[in-house]
């Protein structure tokens, strides 16, 4: 036995095997497609290293001039592992860690002599490609990851063939094979092993990787950035019928109120600043809907106007701002109920005082002068806000992205009465500011407005350039109430937000813009609408998939009690069942039948198998039956019986056996018995002669 | 099974190897050729009794039989017959050669020139010759034992594979045993035991055991075994060339004329497994030292 396995374990030298040299090539080439796309991540300088040892492997194929003493590779990963840590400034961690592991498969690929090296490598290849989910997580890079999957275990069903390359298509059909019999493992581990919430060990998240998100801070410029950007900001996807229409869809994510005359932020006593809403007031317009939240570092959350639930795990201040306790770094989901309409709420002292406070705002005369023409005769908030309005939309206001740099001391001045071009940021803090010194409670809030409607699912994807400020004032008849200024200067930036329409005609399929490609537009905006909602759906099940949401599967499946200990002991356990349950399919694979003739003999053949007696697959059973009857004369005869009835329903006949000869070979291997010393049932029966195959 | 052809049979195995000491296979597998109305190939050294088989058989089976020497100088004419005119009846008449016979001992067919070889190649495929525009049929039944002598051997025309695939089998004969041997020496004279050999076979019973031969079963699932071969050796990188249809077809017909040869009307496994060592000259290797057969017989799983 063991001579049988070091024979096959013979070192089999990649030089020395025909076509080794060629797997050597395809392997180091995959293994190098495996890590280009760390390019965006990672040190130029670790790519290098790596590169220049896979090349040095493969330039040495010609001359045998690698280092074969094991020091000399130790030596290097220890010089590697300072590398990278000096490249990074630090050992541990996510970029130095996969770093490191580039240095070390490039080391690998120095090593390779045999081609086990190169199945090793392959292996590590696999881990390669898993460490991409480190830094990326959308559906587009899982088609090219998976390709790759494909590409290396294909590569390693060339290597167990004596030939590669000329089993092409039937090794690709069992590369196909494979993965999906590894995907019902894939599922258990993925839905039920225990997931590490927060933190996760050794690979904490840079905390400033660039996430595109709102500022929680409103400066005169800060929001122009994002404006560019279409990177999705959040999907919501409505769970009735109702869809609130283009101009209600404002989404609100932070409430400013604190000014210094040339920035906006929230405050420390923002929280505290008003009565915690109720949240039991359902009104007729109710929207529910499900917000599938992009990365964002930052704990806001965004909801339509007015929230009236707290989604699970957040918290709701009483400026009607969501939020939950740590910043959201990974694809969050949450499902809430707003309103669409205004809710009536006192207004607390310390609230009043904040939404009158000016802070550092420099006044000029003319500033002056224009609040007191807007506040002449009247001290109702709306008519002095409409006033505003109407000073914005009379005078030669205009919406730009790129507005001129206020630099004055009193920015508020400087853009209402000389530059007077800006976007939502500057109309929404001057319009608050002027709101303000005219004695009306005022405030700015941040969030998004518009989205597009996907009626494919039902959803309404925002992006980043959505972004949007505006303000609040607050009434004594109705409450806080929704002012947007920017809509008096460019109302079509809320009454047509950007749209598929429209968007089509501007940066997405510029192809389809004439009139005349109506159909191909349609075609263009429905496969648009498709892929968001594939996007969806990949977020909502694979990438949002934390601990949080496989506790929530795991207590709709009924296993609520259930603990991460126990769990890991679950998952292992089913993986456990599952590989047992496949192993033991292949292993029947070739032993059930559907032909009852076969089942039976086959019947036969395991119980001579527990005598140690195996048929070969070339056996012949006549064959068979003379071995054993060779290695225990004593079931000679019952042998020979078995082997005769076979051959007779197997070889003699051509169509279906009659059900009594079925019934009787069934029987006589159903009394046959192995075992020695057994007195078998069937002594009686006369043995014909014995089938003549060769003397 | 009609029981008297096969006690026919088995009379005829006994008379044989009375004569052929100690090759029963071979003996067997010569016998199964002929029921199964194929050519047989014998390769081997000159002197292992090539000639006394073909002689054998020709006998036992009751068939006219002629021996045809081939050598370098041979014509295809001396193969087919010639037409010559007749001074006396100022005609052209028809003078058969040796080929219009029962069976034919083709004697050392890697002799002769390729044109000979293909002149009698032709006339086992049609079982007709033409001669002169004239298309004449050859007597029924029609057999050709061909011998031919190892390729390495000077003075040889190695048979091209299309010809070769022309026969159902092929056999050599190799050393007697000691035993047999030893017999051989004390009794030399082989042609006393030969013409105590009495025919048991006529034209009638020989066409009968033929159509036995016709009527054994094929299971299903020995064609998928003869099929998973036949596809083996045209798929596996081992071969150059497989199996070709009309080679698989007479590889099942030989193994069931052996399993009649045996007693049964049923082919077994087994059965193609003893054939298949005879039937390798259809087959090609690309490396020249391959041992096909065992490839085959062992790498093919029995379905």
């Amino acid at each position: 036995m063991i001579n049988r396995l070091r024979a096959k374990t013979e070192p089999q030298y990649v030089e020395k095997t025909p076509s080794g040299t060629r797997l050597l090539a395809l392997a180091i080439g995959f293994l190098t497609l495996a890590v280009l796309p760390h390019i965006n991540h990672l040190r130029f300088e670790v790519i290098a290293i790596f590169l220049a040892l896979a090349i040095w492997r493969l330039v040495a194929t010609r001359g045998n001039r690698l280092p074969r003493n094991r020091w000399i590779i130790y030596l290097f990963a220890i010089i590697g592992f300072s590398v990278s840590a000096w490249l990074y400034g630090a050992p541990i961690g996510r970029d130095p860690g996969v770093a490191f592991l580039l240095v070390l498969m490039g080391l690998k690929c120095v090593e390779i002599s045999t081609l086990r090296d190169i199945r090793i490598v392959l292996l590590l290849g696999f881990f390669m490609i898993a460490t991409h989910f480190l830094y990326v997580d959308g559906i587009s890079w899982a088609a090219p990851l998976l390709g790759l999957v494909i590409a290396l275990t294909w590569l390693m069903t060339q290597i167990e063939h004596a030939d590669p390359g000329r089993y092409l298509f039937s090794d690709l059909k069992l590369v196909g094979k494979m993965l999906i019999q590894a995907l019902p493992f894939v599922f258990i581990l993925f839905y039920l092993f225990p997931r590490l919430s927060g933190s996760v060990f050794l690979f904490e998240t840079e905390a400033d990787t660039a996430v595109t998100g709102l500022s929680d801070t409103l400066n005169m410029g800060t929001i122009s950035n994002l404006i560019q950007s279409r990177e999705v900001a959040f999907t919501a996807t409505f769970l009735g019928q109702q869809i609130p229409p283009p101009s209600e869809r404002y989404w609100r994510g932070g409430v400013l109120w604190v000014t210094d005359g040339r920035q906006w932020t929230r405050g420390k006593f923002a929280p505290f600043l008003g009565v915690t809403p109720a949240v039991t007031d359902l009104q007729n317009q109710v929207y529910r809907y499900e917000i599938e939240l992009e990365p964002t570092n930052q704990n806001w959350l965004y909801s339509l106007d007015y929230p009236i639930s707290i989604p699970r795990d957040a918290r709701l201040d009483a400026d009607h701002h969501l939020y939950v306790s740590r910043p959201i770094e990974r694809p969050f989901r949450y499902e809430i109920v707003s309103n669409g309409t205004s809710i009536k709420e006192p207004l607390s002292d310390i609230a009043r005082l904040q939404s009158l406070n000016l802070g550092g705002t420099v006044f000029t005369p003319r500033l002056d002068g224009l609040v007191q023409e807007i506040t002449r005769g009247t001290n109702s908030p709306s008519d002095i806000a409409q006033r505003m309005l109407e000073h914005f939309n009379q005078n030669d206001f205009s919406y730009t992205l790129q507005p001129p740099l206020l630099e004055s001391d009193a920015p508020v001045d400087e853009f209402l009465f000389e530059s007077r071009r800006g976007f939502c940021g500057h109309y929404a803090s001057s319009f608050a500011t002027i709101m303000r010194s005219a004695g009306i409670p005022a405030r700015v809030v941040v969030g998004y407005l518009g989205g597009e409607h996907n009626p494919r699912s039902n959803q309404i994807v925002v992006r980043q350039s959505d972004a949007h400020a505006w303000t609040e004032i607050w009434d004594s008849e109705i409450g806080w109430t929704r002012v947007d200024p920017t809509a008096s200067i460019a109302p079509e930036r809320v009454e047509y937000p950007i749209d598929f329409d429209t968007s089509l005609n501007t940066d997405r399929v510029v192809l389809f813009s004439a009139r005349d490609f109506q159909g191909l537009r349609r075609i263009g905006i429905e496969l648009v609408w498709l892929k968001d909602a594939i996007k969806a759906k990949w977020n909502r099940w694979f990438v949002a998939f934390d601990g949080s949401r496989q506790r929530q599967l795991l207590r709709s499946m009924g296993l609520g009690q259930i603990n991460a200990k126990l769990l890991s002991v679950g998952a292992f356990i089913s993986a456990l069942g599952l590989l047992s349950l496949f192993s033991f399919i292949l292993f029947r694979r070739d032993q059930v039948h559907p032909d009852p003739v076969d089942r039976i003999y086959l019947n036969f053949c395991c119980k001579l198998k527990r005598r140690g007696l195996t048929r070969r697959h070339n056996e012949g059973p006549v064959d068979f039956a003379h071995r054993v009857s060779a290695r225990l004369p004593g079931l000679q005869r019952e042998v020979q019986l078995i082997t005769q009835e076979y051959i007779a329903l197997r070889y003699a006949i051509v169509d279906a056996p009659e059900k009594g000869a079925l019934n009787r070979f069934r029987k006589l291997v159903r009394g046959f018995r192995a075992s020695p010393g057994h007195k078998t049932a069937f002594k009686h029966i006369a043995v014909p002669a014995s089938n003549k195959v060769e003397e | 099974m009609n029981n008297e052809i096969q006690s026919t049979i088995d009379a005829l195995i006994a008379q044989a190897s009375q004569v052929i000491l100690g090759k029963d296979r071979v003996i067997r597998l010569a016998i199964s050729t002929l029921l199964a109305n194929g050519h047989l190939l014998i390769t081997d050294k000159p002197g292992v009794g090539k000639t006394t088989l073909a002689n054998v058989i020709a006998r036992l089976f009751g068939l006219n039989f002629k021996r045809i020497q081939f050598t370098s100088d041979l014509l295809p004419a001396d193969i087919t017959g010639v037409t010559i005119f007749d001074q006396e009846t100022t005609a052209f008449t028809f003078h058969p050669g040796p080929i219009f016979t029962q069976l034919v001992l083709a004697d050392e067919i890697n002799r002769a020139t390729p044109k000979c070889q293909s002149a009698l190649l032709e006339a086992m495929e049609e079982r007709q010759v033409t001669i002169d525009r004239k298309t004449r049929p050859l007597p029924r039944p029609f057999f050709v034992i061909a011998t031919r002598n190892p390729t390495e051997q000077t003075g040889t025309f190695s048979l091209p594979d299309s010809q070769l695939d022309r026969f159902m089998l092929g056999i050599s004969l190799g050393y007697p045993d000691r035993e047999a041997e030893r017999d051989m020496l004390k009794n030399p004279d082989p042609r006393q035991k030969l013409s105590s050999l009495r025919p048991v076979f006529n034209t009638e019973s020989l066409a009968l055991a033929q159509t036995s031969v016709a009527r054994v079963t094929v299971s299903n699932k020995l064609l998928d075994y003869l099929q998973a071969i036949i596809a083996y050796t045209r798929h596996d990188p081992a071969f150059r060339s497989g199996y070709s249809p009309r080679a698989g077809m007479s590889l099942l017909e030989a193994t069931k004329a052996w399993a009649v040869v045996h007693g049964r009307n049923h082919v077994l496994p087994e059965d193609l497994q003893t054939v298949i060592p005879y039937s390798v000259h259809h087959l090609s290797a690309r490396e020249p030292t391959t041992n096909l057969d065992r490839l085959i017989l062992e790498n093919v799983t029995i379905p």
